[in-house]
């Protein structure tokens, strides 16, 4: 983890197409260290698939991915995850049966007593545990949701279970955050709650990266803009140039 | 008891990762076979003779299960359906080695450590020691972080993944040890019956253990012991009320294969268990 | 040679007719037939009582054997999928109910025939000779019904309206149910072709070999291999993975021995498995989004 601290992550002539339809055509983006970037587009217009693609969760057809000097494309989701990239998902997977501190915990990088052996005699997995504990109290704290750390997740409001998906996202100790709709169909009290930890993780130097549909919430956030249009990037820039150009508002609304 | 180590190895890997095998039934085989072989073709001892059934199965569990875990999980399913029949056929057909139809006879009685274990209650005690480790191993895992990756697993892989879990080696692993408890069950039953033959050993078997698991409840502790109870104890009631044995074996499996139907339509959970398959 | 050769074909035509049914049913009612194993036996055994007990030709005997089979495919999907796919059964109930029912059924038969193994007796089967080789009348109608129900088929889902309805169903059944497809009448159009099929195959196969409740498990499994190597749903491409696996059947009995055709199968799917994460001639295995 230590070589990638400051790599950037970038991809290169990226192409994917699915059943004929070209998903991403040509995608070159090199992301920045820290801060707020916000991937903006209407709706096929590939900005998941560019996620699922920098993630791991689907192979391009063409170009690459890179994390600083080492090629990512290719490798499984889950490496790509201990390498210091997290992300969330559109349509909210959790485990709902599970308390919310189970949930987090669950992410929490590199335990001892997943291995088989650690599972069956238990050396020191206690002690990692309740670091673990501590560490996933701590993380629900700060998304907001201190309390309700014994609840199953099933039972949270729809907000609530997407502040616990970016609590799983950070318990992975990812320095860059991929989201996909952190703040879509959330009650707007909620956005604002969301929007300011997004700040405070900036802050904090990591890189988060969201898809979103609401632009009011890119202006109030995003340092960066990507917007996106089948399977293109059609431009980037700060949100306060790119969001006033005539052919973005054209491509969202025509 | 037997039937209880096999339907809670069953469980580790259907109810608690949400992996369906339709292959225990393999993996008892291989278990009692390498154990038979070895006890009676080498002179080994039976505890080698366990251990290594133990060792057999975990490699043929890996060699399997490595390239086809990365297939969707019904379509696995299909894999283990595949692998159970050929098992079954390798049994019947390596006469070499198995001998075929005609089986392999004259088991000897365990020696451990100089206990000669020669009646019914040195059975059921060792029976019972075994399948209290076989638990003890289930309840370990699935209580520790390893099982919360499990638990993971069977309601979202991709969640998993996302955060950075291998998953193919969490089912590699589950799906060994499952093997591995199998196996262990295997030589047990080959020691006590002292004789077996390929027709132990079918898909029906298989399916008699996967009906266990889910008739008693599926990722729970005392699940699938009560399937293992209910479905065990069933031919004996039958007989109880007179039924001639030839349509007996019949219906008791028509009788489970219906009480399958029912559960999922009703209580996917099992009479005591805690995951309903999806539902 | 030849013998071999039609051997291969017969069997390639089983399995292939057998997936088809089985991957419809897949596809439409999102179950994992597994129950589909019973149709033959049954549409088997329905022609042996009308040929054997009743004295009745063979024609009238396979058509009972195929409407048996249909209404077994019917009474299935109506009373065990249907029923649990509307309380939220995901494809592991189901494929579970269905094991359950495939249980049942074999031990019904079981009870109601016996379990050994018997002969269909008619004046009909009679050995011909195909290019050199010895093929008897239900071989040979194996092989033209094959391609002639695989090319209707073929047709069907892609020309017709109806096979359009089919693929919608196929592909999203909410969205296909909002755009006014009948869902329920296609799954069960689907699940009564599939086992009318598969009721057909078991009269001949009876005809051709022996008779005896499991005798559909193995071709279901070498059709659900088939079925999974061929994830596209294409015709081509099933017919394409139902003649490998005939081959490979053969190839293996061949060089080993007859004993170890199932190991072939097998080993065939363990090693396209371990080759590729992709069906054979279809979409990505793993990795795909969820239903």
């Amino acid at each position: 983890m230590k070589a990638g601290t400051m790599a950037t992550l970038k991809c290169n002539a990226l192409c994917m197409s699915f059943d004929g339809v070209q998903a991403l055509s040509d995608v070159i983006v090199e992301l920045p260290t820290s801060g707020i970037v916000a991937i903006i587009g209407p709706n096929g217009a590939g900005k998941t698939t560019l996620l699922n693609v920098l993630t791991g969760f689907l192979r391009p057809e063409a170009g690459q991915v890179f994390l600083g000097q080492r090629e990512l494309t290719g490798l499984p989701a889950h490496r790509i995850a201990r390498l210091g990239v997290a992300r969330t998902f559109q349509d909210l997977r959790l485990i709902s049966l599970v308390s919310l501190l189970e949930n987090v915990l669950l992410a929490r990088p590199n335990q001892k007593g997943e291995k088989l052996l650690h599972a069956l005699f238990r050396f020191g997995v206690a002690a990692e545990e309740s670091k673990n504990r501590e560490a996933a109290v701590r993380l629900i704290r700060f998304v907001g949701l201190e309390g309700k750390e014994d609840q199953p997740a099933g039972e949270l409001s729809y907000g609530q279970q997407k502040l616990l998906t970016l609590a799983c996202c950070l318990a992975t100790e990812a320095r860059i955050l991929l989201l996909d709709e952190p703040v879509a169909g959330v009650h707007p009290e909620m956005v604002s709650q969301i929007l300011a930890l997004l700040r405070k993780l900036r802050d904090e130097g990591k890189l988060v990266v969201f898809i979103e549909h609401d632009l009011g919430a890119v202006r109030q956030v995003a340092d960066h803009v990507i917007v996106m249009d089948q399977g293109r990037i059609i431009a980037q820039g700060k949100p306060n140039e790119v969001l006033d150009r005539p052919e973005i508002i054209e491509a969202y609304v025509g | 008891m037997v039937y209880a180590m096999l339907a809670v190895s069953l469980d580790l890997l259907a109810g608690h990762t949400g992996l369906l095998s339709v292959a225990q039934a393999a993996f008892l085989g291989v278990g009692a076979y390498t154990s038979a072989l070895l006890v009676t073709v080498l002179g080994a001892s039976f505890v080698v003779g366990l251990l290594g059934s133990i060792v057999m199965a975990v490699s043929v569990s890996v060699a399997v299960s490595v390239p086809s875990l990365r297939l969707q999980d019904n379509y696995f399913v299909i894999l283990t359906f595949a692998f159970q029949m050929v098992v079954g056929d390798v049994l019947n057909n390596w006469t070499e080695v198995t001998r075929g139809p005609r089986g392999i006879p004259q088991i000897p009685q365990p020696v451990i450590l100089g206990w000669h274990v020669t009646s019914h209650l040195d059975f059921l005690i060792l029976a019972t020691a075994l399948t209290c480790f076989a638990y003890f191993v289930v309840f370990r895992v699935t209580g520790s972080p390893f099982g919360r990756v499990l638990h993971a697993i069977r309601e979202d892989e991709m969640f998993a993944k996302a955060h950075g879990k291998n998953t193919l080696y969490f089912k590699v692993v589950a799906f060994a040890v499952s093997a591995a408890l199998a196996a262990m069950a295997g030589s047990l039953y080959a020691h006590y019956i002292s004789y077996i033959d390929p027709t132990s050993f079918t898909i029906m078997e298989s399916i008699l253990i996967i009906s266990m698991v889910i008739i008693g409840g599926a990722g729970s502790m005392w699940g699938p012991l009560v399937g293992a109870f209910v479905l065990v104890t069933l031919p004996e009631a039958l007989r109880f009320v007179g039924l001639p044995s030839a349509i007996g074996a019949n219906l008791r499996q028509i009788i489970y294969g219906s009480l399958l139907v029912i559960m999922m339509v009703f209580r996917p959970r099992g009479l005591m268990g805690r995951y309903g398959f999806g539902r | 040679m030849a013998q071999m050769v039609l051997r291969c074909g017969v069997d390639a035509n089983v399995i292939f007719l057998l997936a088809l049914g089985f991957q419809l049913v897949l596809r439409t009612s999102r179950a994992l037939h597994f129950a589909h194993g019973l149709a033959p036996a049954i549409g088997a055994y329905s022609a042996w009582c009308v040929v054997s007990q009743l004295g009745g030709p063979l024609s009238l005997g396979c058509l009972c054997g195929m409407f048996a089979a249909g209404l077994f495919g019917i009474f299935v999907e109506s009373t065990v999928y249907g029923p649990l796919r509307r309380c939220g059964g995901t494809a592991r109930t189901l494929l579970v109910a269905s094991i359950g029912v495939y249980v049942v059924g074999q031990n019904a038969l079981s009870i109601a025939f016996g379990d050994h193994a018997m002969v269909m007796r008619s004046s009909l089967i009679a050995p011909l000779n195909l290019l050199g080789a010895g093929a008897t009348t239900p071989q040979v109608i194996i092989l033209v019904g094959g391609l002639l129900i695989g090319g209707v088929t073929h047709g069907a889902l892609t020309r017709a309206a109806f096979g359009l309805r089919v693929r919608s169903l196929a592909n999203d059944c909410e969205l296909a149910g909002l755009y006014g497809v009948p869902t329920e009448r296609i799954v069960l159009v689907t699940m009564s072709f599939a086992s009318v099929i598969a009721g057909f195959i078991g009269v001949l196969m009876a005809c051709d070999g022996d008779l005896s409740p499991a005798m559909g498990l193995n071709p279901l499994l070498c059709a659900m291999v088939a079925a999974l190597l061929a994830e596209s749903g294409r015709i081509m491409a099933l017919a394409a993975s139902s003649t490998a696996i005939s081959c490979a059947q053969k190839a293996m009995g061949w060089y080993l021995g007859a004993r170890w055709q199932d190991t072939a199968v097998f080993v065939m799917l363990i090693v396209c498995c371990g080759l590729s994460t992709t069906g054979w001639l279809g979409q990505k295995m793993c990795r795909r989004r969820s239903l």
